[in-house]
Parts: structure tokens; sequence; C-alpha cells
């Protein structure tokens, strides 16, 4: 007879051996129960990673916005507010009282302009530092510096002036 | 008849809410017929044991994708036999190849034949010691009755594969089974 009649006529009795249903049943839900606590674990840590990276992403966009806007000392914070200002107050005091002294510039005088100049570029490079770190002790500690050099200079160009005066008096041909 | 299709489609919408009493009871219905099938196609306990539990979870992973379109029971039957095939591959059991001209010398071939005297359980035992190719062809077609088509796919063979494939299944059960009714 064909295998097929064959397979046929006993097809009843093909399905005569029996598993170990509970250990298989006991396989499938451990697995179940592994995947299961996997995929809650993957959305988790998924969670945990948009959160961390929405604070950063925040963060980050506050301090670059922060920073981009520091364009001097007193944005940082009060205290440096309160001692930038006064030095502002100071320096322009002096510059004023400098601008009001007449007299012909001495030759030291334009050097002394040109060290002012140079102590705002150093002022602006400082800047740039703070932008990067706002917490960057030392590039504040030279912006700050440059202000009692400021005064330090203008107080010479005052000294200067007078020194001129002085010398004009005397010697009043070589006015010319 | 009806209440039972009713009491079943309400067990698979259980499962599909991830309800273990329901897949359990799920289980319970299938396991044993599953158990079968896996096991004329892999040939050993242990590697029917392994795919049966495999299939399930897999079945129940994607149960939430059987529409209905066919029973709940060939669904998981076509899960079960793609996973004990897939077993089998990563055992690397060879399927050998059989060109058209294998194929064409089969129509010049007597039908292999058994005898009605052998018992069943003999049959079964010599299903389980063919070669891996040939076993899964034969249990595919002639228990399963896969269209040779639908094997072909399943197995990554051509069709005319196939058939040469379970005639020369059919010659080596008659074979052996021949000498068992010498004995």
């Amino acid at each position: 007879m064909k295998f097929e009649e064959y397979i046929q006529k006993h097809r009843s009795e093909l399905d005569h051996r029996k598993p170990d249903k509970d250990r298989i049943w006991q396989g499938i839900q451990a697995a179940s129960h592994q995947r299961k606590t996997k995929r809650i674990r993957i959305y988790q840590w998924s969670a945990a990673a948009v959160i961390i990276l929405l604070i950063s992403g925040m963060f980050l966009r506050q301090e670059f916005v922060l920073q981009r806007q520091i364009e001097n000392l007193s944005q940082i914070n009060s205290s440096l507010a309160q001692k930038e200002q006064a030095y502002q107050v100071q320096v322009n005091q002096k510059w004023q009282q400098f601008q009001s002294i007449e007299s012909n510039a001495s030759p030291i005088e334009g050097m002394l302009i040109n060290e002012l100049k140079e102590l705002d570029t150093l002022y602006q490079e400082g800047l740039k530092d703070i932008q990067k770190d706002k917490n960057n002790e030392r590039a504040i500690m030279i912006l700050l510096e440059t202000y009692e050099k400021r005064l330090r200079i203008i107080e010479k160009l005052i000294y200067e002036r007078h020194k001129q005066i002085k010398y004009e008096e005397r010697n009043p041909k070589t006015q010319l | 008849m009806e209440l039972i299709k009713k009491s079943q489609q309400k067990l698979i919408e259980q499962c599909k809410k991830g309800n273990q009493r329901a897949q359990y009871d799920l289980y319970q219905q299938y396991a044993d017929s599953m158990y079968n099938i896996a096991h004329r196609i892999t040939g050993t306990q242990p590697d029917a044991e392994d795919a049966l539990q495999e299939a399930f979870i897999k079945a129940f992973q994607k149960i939430g994708s059987f529409k209905g379109e066919s029973t709940f029971g060939a669904w998981l039957k076509r899960i079960v036999v793609n996973q004990c095939i897939s077993d089998i591959r990563k055992r690397k059991a060879h399927f050998e190849e059989f060109g058209n001209e294998a194929e064409k010398k089969l129509e010049n071939e007597d039908e292999p034949q058994i005898s009605e005297k052998v018992p069943i359980n003999k049959v079964m035992d010599a299903i389980d010691e063919l070669p891996d190719g040939a076993r899964v062809v034969f249990t595919l077609k002639a228990i399963e009755e896969y269209k040779f088509k639908e094997i072909a796919e399943m197995l990554s063979l051509s069709e005319s594969n196939c058939k040469v494939q379970y005639h020369r299944s059919k010659k080596l059960l008659s074979k052996k089974l021949s000498e068992v009714i010498e004995m």
C-alpha cells in the first residue's frame, strides 16, 4: 500500500507521544518573564536617557544663551556687578578729570592712550574666556585688573598733563 | 462546536491582553499535538521540547498579529514547524540538493510501498531515524499535508528538490520497514 494511504489509515494513532508539559510551561513562563523584565528595563533606560538629554539640552541652551549675552562682568553675579560699577565710576571720573585739563599733549601721552586701547582688547579677550566658562576666576581677575590699570594709566595721563602745563609755564616760548 | 470556537476566541483575546491564565489554557489545549509535530520533524525528544517551548514563546509574543484568517491551530502549527526547521538549520543539518534530472528519473521509478502489517510505532521510529532532509520533507508532506510549494518555501529549496527528497524518504522507509516485517 502507498505511504499516504497508510498514514491516513493510522492518522488517529500518530500523536501518541506525551511531552513534559509542566516543565515546558515553566520554561515558557521564565522566558516570557525574562523578556518582559528586559523590555521594561529597556523602556526605563530609554526614558531616563531622554530625560537626561532633555535636561542637559535645556541646561546647555541656557548656559549658551547666558554666555552669549555676557558683555561685561556685571552679568555674571551681583558682587561682580557692584565691583565693576564702582571701577567704571572711578574710571569715568578720572577720564573726565583728564579731559578737563587743557594743555598740549605731552610726548608720552600717545603711548599711554595706546596702553588704554590695549587694555580694552585685553578686556574683550577676557570676556571671551568667560563666555566659554563663566566661572573662570582667572579671567574675572584679569578683567578687574584692567580697571585698576586703566585708573593708573589715566592718573599718569593727568600727571603728564600737569607736568606739561608746568613745563609750558616755565618755557612759554616753546608754545608756537 | 460553535461554543468551543467562541470560548477559544475569548481565550485568544485574553492572550492578546497578556493574560497568563488564558495563555496556560491555550498551551494545555495545543501542547500535545504541537509536541508530536515537533518530534516528527526534529526526530528527538529534547529537540522537540526545545522547539515547542520556543514556538509557544513566539506565538504569545506574536498573538496580536493573529487575525483569524486561518484556524489558531494552523497558525500555531506553522510557528512550530518554522521553529523546528530553524533549529535543525542551527544544527547545520544538510538538506541535500537534487537537480531536475533527479526529478525526471522519478517518473521511471516505482512508487515505494509499505505493508499494512507494519505497526505504526515502528513506522514512527523509522521516520525519526531518517536523515534530516528526508525526515522533514516526509513529515511535512505525508503527515502534516503541506503542499510541495509550501514545503519548498519553508526549506528554501526548489519544489522539484522537495519531490525528489520525498520520494527518497519513502524509498528509505520502505526498505527499512520491509526488514521489520521480515524479522
